[in-house]
């Protein structure tokens, strides 16, 4: 019994001593008498409605933490109320006690970032859309132009780049779009942008340029617009230099089709190595290619360029106006004359032609049919050619 | 003036005027830079190009075709305005390569106001060369028309392309589209003339010129294109002898003492087109394309000659004759794209295709006539599914029916003749992206043709390409891929004999590449193989044996490396190897090596130096082979 009454006296007296201790928390109002700038941002946020305060119980405090001490010795910086005492996964916290972030990927907070990385906390017309959001975005992301691969490696990377590269987005196409146009924080991952998803992405405004994209064969492979396209740059950044033998658009065609590149490097070739045309002059990625299989005049995309070749004849060759061009030429390169398939064009003819007239038994494999079918592409004075 | 002088002048007064042109545009487009934060970004480059030339001098100009004198004259710059210029344009790209005179100039120019107009502009000059000897002297035998390749040719091709985007409201654009293309040169041809193979002059002398116009309006959920296309084309096509010659065949009696044979002609065709794109639904994308194209082409022909057959008979002929040929062409395709859910989205095309040529035409008195008709009418449909975000599958089928009535003939209307061709097939591909640093994908598609039309078309085919592809954080990049194409034609059943012969043709294409690229460093190699084999069975006709065997194959090998390398802010040095090694029926060889190192001295300043070897061999007779090295040396500026 002798230590009931200390007992008494512990459990009741130190209640009331540790309760007359002064409530660590301030009133926002106080806070907003010497952060003025802060007192006129918030006050169009949602941060200074009503709502807000019924749910924050302690004002700026619920997020920055206690300030009475502040207020008592402004001058002693170590007092300060600052989120950067806490971890980022704590700041998260905060904001989670009131917001469902379920939209949002991990990217950026693995890579150390918290909510108010990116939103602006205090000022409503500071949030991530529109130019205030971009600046925001490019803080960080200034070397966007470098690449489009963020891994939350790369993410963590550039959030530390010394001296971060100017962004280059006035120069392009997207000049004036917004990040947020493109980029949602509920897909940011680089996933996000391949195959069909990512395609539907662009498609959102370029669905009209090319509506038939997801019936080529590069969307059939599951490949989106950024597999090809420099979203941010452009097609024209850090390539001025004279160091690559093939013209732009081509140099995006290697990754993929690098035997058909090395096609080009054949004695007899189209002229890609010397820039006079590109992987593009002749086929279109964003169109089904290789949809025609018949066609009938197949001969059309050659004539582009090669009319001579390709005129309406009286004297038709069937293999070249019905059946195309590639019956007979291999059209990217070869190692035969003329881009044939055979190197002797006796070989050529005769893979067809076996029942030639009987007098054409004398010739050889060293025969040159043309030498006398001279307009093998088409005559207007002689059905077999001769002139 | 001799012919080498007037090259050289021609081409100094090219040089002039790309100097001109080029400081002109660059002065006037810096000196509107007021701004210092606009980013002006170029470099302007001129030098000398020493050359020598072991061998056949013919083949080196047929395959590189470079040449000495103070040739390199190159000017790249990329404007982006930021101050007070930014209100009318976002960027200015102007790049100039090779005009000191070399086969192939390209010339680009291009500006926008991104929303508001793009204008482009393309020129470029390439020089075709071909003058090839193709048969060893102990092969030829005139009496067998084994005697080589007549066929030679130098024409210059001159592109130009010029194309305007205005954006006339926000939902209103109206495109220019101008290009035109003019060949001329040299070349010679062969001509049986009564039964004699002569060499003849065969200038190159062809103007093409075409323009489209397209408007373009956009509604929220729909767009409708509108676009006129038209095409002018001149061909002078004239055959001559400059002089008497007895002919290839000095054994017999031939002789020819004069030919012309010409046959000019212009073509111009009109196309009208209209397109309509849908989104009815955020799910739905519908495009619907109509176009119908009237194309007509005039000629004629005349020939005048005299000599002496292989007989010993003189001859004379003087004929003319006229041709007028239409073809007129309707194409109509929908497609329809639907997103059933996030994972799944249908894919669909229609098309059907009328070409409809018909013509006629007189040669010495005789009427000929020509009639082609064409309609391919085509359905395709497929199904991508996204098993996971890592694996996306495609799946479809596809198939096409072709009917054509044609009939072409002398004295009297054709006979037409109706064939009808169809092709099914199907096609499935897959791509599996483990984490973000692999990528695989893989392709097939197979088809078969019932009834092929000509013997050139296939009655199967078979496509097959795998592809992995690792993309590493250190900077490392991993590809390799295959391609497997086959192709044959098994019309004919086996011991039945008809006069078609049966065929197949084989391609496989092996790559393996590894890059590496680090902000001072930029290396990439690559192996690549080729394999290509045709093969004809020619056991057709009453069993008759083959004339000759008739297969051709060829294994090329390419082996190339590229390496970028800056020491430092100063120093850059490159390189680049290729090597190409073919084996089989046609055995060659071409290695083509290049290295150059570049010094940035104060001021932007720049001082290069390169040098290049190449070396084709043709291992079975080496009638063509040669080697080259080439130095050059340039200074330049860089801003």
């Amino acid at each position: 019994m002798k230590h009931l009454v200390p007992a008494l006296v512990f459990v009741v007296v130190l209640p009331v001593l540790l309760s007359a201790q002064p409530d660590p928390y301030v009133g926002s109002e106080m806070c907003i008498q010497c952060h003025t700038p802060e007192r006129e941002t918030l006050a169009g946020s949602p941060h200074a409605w009503d709502d807000f305060n019924a749910l924050a119980e302690h004002g700026c405090q619920s997020c920055h933490g206690p300030g009475r001490a502040h207020v008592q010795d402004p001058q002693d910086e170590t007092l300060q109320p600052s989120r950067e005492r806490f971890t980022a996964a704590e700041r998260r916290g905060m904001c989670l006690e009131c917001h469902d972030d379920s939209g949002h990927d991990e990217e950026h907070f693995a890579a150390g970032l918290d909510c108010a990385s990116c939103h602006a906390i205090h000022g409503f017309d500071a949030g991530v859309t529109g130019a205030a959001g971009d600046a925001r975005c490019v803080s960080c992301h200034e070397s966007a132009t470098e690449s489009m691969s963020f891994s939350t490696a790369s993410v963590a990377a550039i959030s530390t780049e010394a001296e971060p590269r100017p962004f280059r987005s006035h120069g392009t196409p997207h000049a004036g779009q917004a990040c947020s146009s493109c980029h949602t924080l509920g897909s940011l991952s680089e996933q996000s942008w391949e195959g069909r998803a990512g395609t539907e992405r662009c498609q959102t405004c370029h669905g009209q340029t090319h509506p038939r994209f997801f019936a080529s064969s590069h969307a059939r492979a599951g490949l989106s617009c950024t597999s090809c396209h420099t979203v941010h740059s452009g097609d024209r950044v850090d390539e001025l230099a004279p160091d690559s033998y093939l013209g732009r658009a081509s140099q995006s065609c290697v990754e993929c089709h690098a035997s058909a590149v090395s096609e080009f490097t054949f004695n007899e070739r189209h002229r890609l190595e010397e820039g006079i045309m590109e992987c593009t002059s002749c086929h279109n990625p964003h169109e089904p290619t290789q949809r025609v299989r018949l066609g009938g005049f197949k001969d059309q995309l050659c004539a582009q360029c090669h009319v001579d070749k390709s005129a309406p004849f009286v004297f038709e060759h069937g293999a070249s106006l019905v059946e195309g061009c590639t019956s007979c030429h291999v059209p990217h390169g070869s190692p035969n004359r003329h881009l044939l398939e055979f190197q002797s064009v006796a070989d050529q003819c005769y893979s067809c032609h076996v029942s030639a007239p009987g007098f054409h038994a004398r010739f050889t494999s060293q025969t040159l049919c043309t030498n006398c079918h001279s307009t093998i592409h088409g005559s207007n004075l002689h059905p077999a050619f001769l002139k | 003036m001799s012919g080498a002088s007037m090259t050289f002048f021609k081409r100094g007064s090219s040089l002039l005027a790309s100097v001109a042109v080029a400081l002109g545009c660059v002065t006037s487009v810096v000196s509107a830079s007021s701004d210092d934060d606009d980013e002006l970004t170029g470099r302007f480059r001129v030098g000398y190009r020493g050359v020598s030339v072991g061998g056949e001098e013919g083949k080196y100009q047929q395959h590189v075709n470079l040449d000495q004198g103070p040739r390199i004259f190159e000017i790249r710059f990329d404007y982006v305005p930021v101050g007070a210029l930014s209100d009318k344009v976002d960027r200015i790209s102007f790049d100039i390569d090779h005009f000191g005179g070399d086969p192939f100039e390209t010339l680009r120019f291009d500006m926008a106001k991104f929303g508001k107009y793009r204008f482009g502009y393309e020129r470029s000059k390439s020089t075709y060369f071909y003058q090839d000897i193709i048969l060893p002297a102990g092969l030829v035998d005139p009496s067998l028309d084994a005697e080589g390749d007549f066929t030679s040719f130098n024409f210059d091709r001159v592109r130009d392309h010029a194309s305007l985007d205005l954006t006339l409201a926000p939902r209103a654009s109206l495109n220019f589209d101008f290009s035109r293309y003019t060949r001329h040169g040299d070349g010679t041809t062969q001509l049986d003339i009564q039964r004699e193979v002569f060499e003849l002059e065969r200038p190159v002398d062809e103007k093409n010129n075409e323009f489209d116009i397209a408007f373009q309006y956009k509604w929220d959920k729909a767009s409708l294109v509108l676009q006129e296309h038209v095409r002018d084309y001149e061909n002078a096509y004239e055959i001559f002898l400059p002089g008497g010659t007895l002919g290839t065949n000095t054994d017999n009696a031939s002789e020819l003492s004069f030919f012309f044979l010409d046959q000019p002609y212009a073509l111009e065709s009109f196309q009208h087109t209209v397109r309509a794109n849908l989104t009815p639904t955020p799910q739905w994308l519908i495009r619907l394309s109509g176009s119908v194209e009237n194309l007509n082409l005039d000629g004629e022909a005349s020939e005048r000659s005299a000599g002496v057959t292989f007989a010993g008979a003189p001859f004379t002929t003087d004929v003319e004759g006229l041709r007028d040929i239409g073809r007129d062409t309707i194409w109509v395709d929908a497609d329809v794209s639907y997103l059933l859910n996030e994972r799944a989205s249908l894919v669909g095309g229609l098309w059907r295709r009328d070409a409809n040529q018909s013509g006629d035409g007189t040669w010495d008195d005789t009427p000929l006539f020509n009639l082609w008709d064409t309609t391919t009418t085509g359905l395709e449909g497929g199904v991508q599914y996204a098993l996971s975000t890592d694996i996306v599958v495609t799946g479809g089928l596809r198939y096409e029916s072709r009917s054509v009535d044609h009939g072409q003939s002398e004295d009297e209307p054709p006979s037409v003749e109706t064939r009808k061709t169809t092709h099914a097939g199907f096609f499935l591909a897959g791509q599996w992206s483990p984490g973000r640093v692999l990528d695989f994908n893989g392709e097939l598609e197979t088809g078969s043709y019932d009834d092929p039309f000509t013997l050139a078309a296939p009655t199967s085919r078979l496509r097959l390409r795998l592809r992995a592809k690792a993309k590493l954080q250190n900077g490392v990049r991993l590809d390799a891929s295959y391609t497997g194409r086959r192709i044959e034609n098994d019309n004919r059943p086996p011991g039945q004999l008809s006069t078609t012969p049966n065929w197949e043709s084989d391609r496989d294409s092996l790559s393996a590449r590894i890059g590496y690229r680090k902000k001072e460093l930029d290396f990439s190699g690559g192996y690549s193989l080729i394999r290509v084999n045709h093969a004809v069975d020619q056991t057709v006709s009453a069993g008759a044996p083959a004339l000759f065997p008739i297969l051709f194959e060829s294994d090329a090998n390419f082996i190339d490396a590229r390496l970028r390398y800056r020491f430092d802010p100063q120093w850059r040095v490159g390189a680049d190897a290729r090597w190409y090694d073919n084996a089989g029926s046609f055995a060659i060889r071409r290695n083509d090596v290049r290295a150059y190192v570049e010094l940035t001295v104060t001021g932007g300043y720049l001082l290069n130096l390169g040098y290049r070897y190449v070396d084709y061999e043709e291992k079975t007779f080496g009638f063509n082979d040669y080697d080259a090295n080439i130095v050059e040396a340039s200074i330049g500026y860089a801003w």
